[in-house]
């Protein structure tokens, strides 16, 4: 479902990967926009998630505070 | 005739069942599970489940225990022999950074004395928490952090008794039974702020040895079968300062947990350094809410 007030970086990180290459880092994750108002630290800024499970009870979601386009 | 037969057993089952309900009050049984899925063991469910007068019948005692405060409560519940409090912590709860409420974790020992070992109660434990829960928004949605189940970490091959304790402070009527609700309170009471004897307003549901909460696996019903895991013990109660489905006088906010105790023989004691994810505090969305887990710190038996 779209919403503009949110980007979505697709990206595995896991330092000890199930499958595959194992990835501690992620990359920078850079976003580019108009902040005529400026910026703060908010919180609820950020959001991780990990959902790559069958039971969607399973899914792990975190929301950290971060620099917002005010 | 067969028919008739039929119905007799099942009226003697009735009876049975109306006796536990009004007059079993302490520790129930949580035995050992075989290996597969289990069904949780009733002790207060919900009645009128998902309407507006969804309640519990605070007449059914079973599992509770009763006192002036937890200690007392404890101690009458294992007399004769004595309770020894032997560790005490408490903890904030937090989720995203923020904290959501105060964990409080208790051992006893059954016996007398300090010492719990090589006595005649043979190195029983209890093992007890509550949570004090804040109305604090702990993601984007603002709403406050709600507690479905409560699960710790036991001695997987021996058997659990699990009982909870409801707290002295401002509580609600036991009495008379559903749907006659009044005289149940017309506002909210309050809880009052002393860990040992503060009220939950809401009653432990079911018991059993699983680590699978409320709507999990995704898509399950409130009360359906769980996978077993007997090194864990889930004790599903409510608790939440702002909750969605508050409908006075038929259901209430429970900032406060019961305690909720679980008592078993631990050959070789306990641990006084409490262990890293040996408890989870589990929201399982029961009003649409966010499904989160809070694995946290918990005392356990060696």
């Amino acid at each position: 479902m779209r919403d503009n007030d949110w980007v979505d970086f697709r990206i595995d990180a896991n330092a000890k990967e199930v499958r595959g290459v194992s990835s501690a880092h992620s990359p920078w994750l850079l976003v580019k926009t108009k902040a005529p108002a400026g910026y703060s630290v908010q919180p609820f800024a950020i959001r991780l998630l990990s959902s790559d499970f069958e039971d969607s009870s399973e899914f792990t979601e975190i929301y950290l505070s971060g620099y917002q386009p005010n | 005739m067969q028919s008739h037969r039929s119905l007799s057993i099942l009226a003697a089952g009735a009876a049975l069942a109306g006796l536990h309900a009004s007059a079993l009050a302490g520790f129930v049984s949580v035995p050992v599970q075989a290996a597969g899925s289990q069904p949780l063991i009733a002790v207060n469910k919900k009645i009128n489940l998902d309407t507006p007068t969804e309640t519990q019948n605070r007449a059914n005692t079973l599992g509770t225990i009763t006192g002036a405060n937890i200690t007392a409560a404890l101690t009458a519940a294992v007399s004769p022999s004595g309770l020894v409090l032997k560790n005490s912590r408490s903890a904030p709860i937090t989720v995203n950074g923020f904290t959501v409420g105060t964990l409080y974790d208790r051992v006893w020992c059954v016996g007398t004395a300090a010492a719990c070992t090589s006595n005649s109660a043979s190195n029983t434990y209890i093992l007890g928490l509550r949570v004090q829960l804040n109305t604090t928004a702990w993601n984007p949605t603002g709403k406050s952090f709600e507690i479905n189940d409560f699960f710790r970490t036991i001695r997987s091959a021996v058997t659990a008794d699990a009982a909870y304790y409801r707290g002295s402070a401002n509580p609600l009527p036991t009495s008379p039974n559903p749907p006659t609700i009044p005289p149940f309170p017309a506002t909210q009471p309050a809880p009052g702020t002393n860990v040992d004897t503060a009220s939950s307003y809401k009653d432990l549901e079911t018991l059993g040895r699983t680590v699978q909460g409320l709507f999990e696996p995704s898509g399950s019903t409130q009360y359906a079968n769980k996978t077993t895991n007997n090194a864990w013990i889930d004790f599903r109660a409510d608790a939440n300062k702002n909750d969605p489905d508050v409908a006075i006088p038929y259901s209430y906010n429970s900032e406060y947990s019961p305690w909720l105790v679980v008592r078993q023989v631990c050959a070789t004691g306990y641990n006084p350094t409490p262990q890293a994810m040996k408890m989870r505090l589990w929201q399982g969305g029961e009003e649409s809410q966010t499904p989160q887990a809070i694995l946290t710190t918990a005392f356990v038996c060696n």
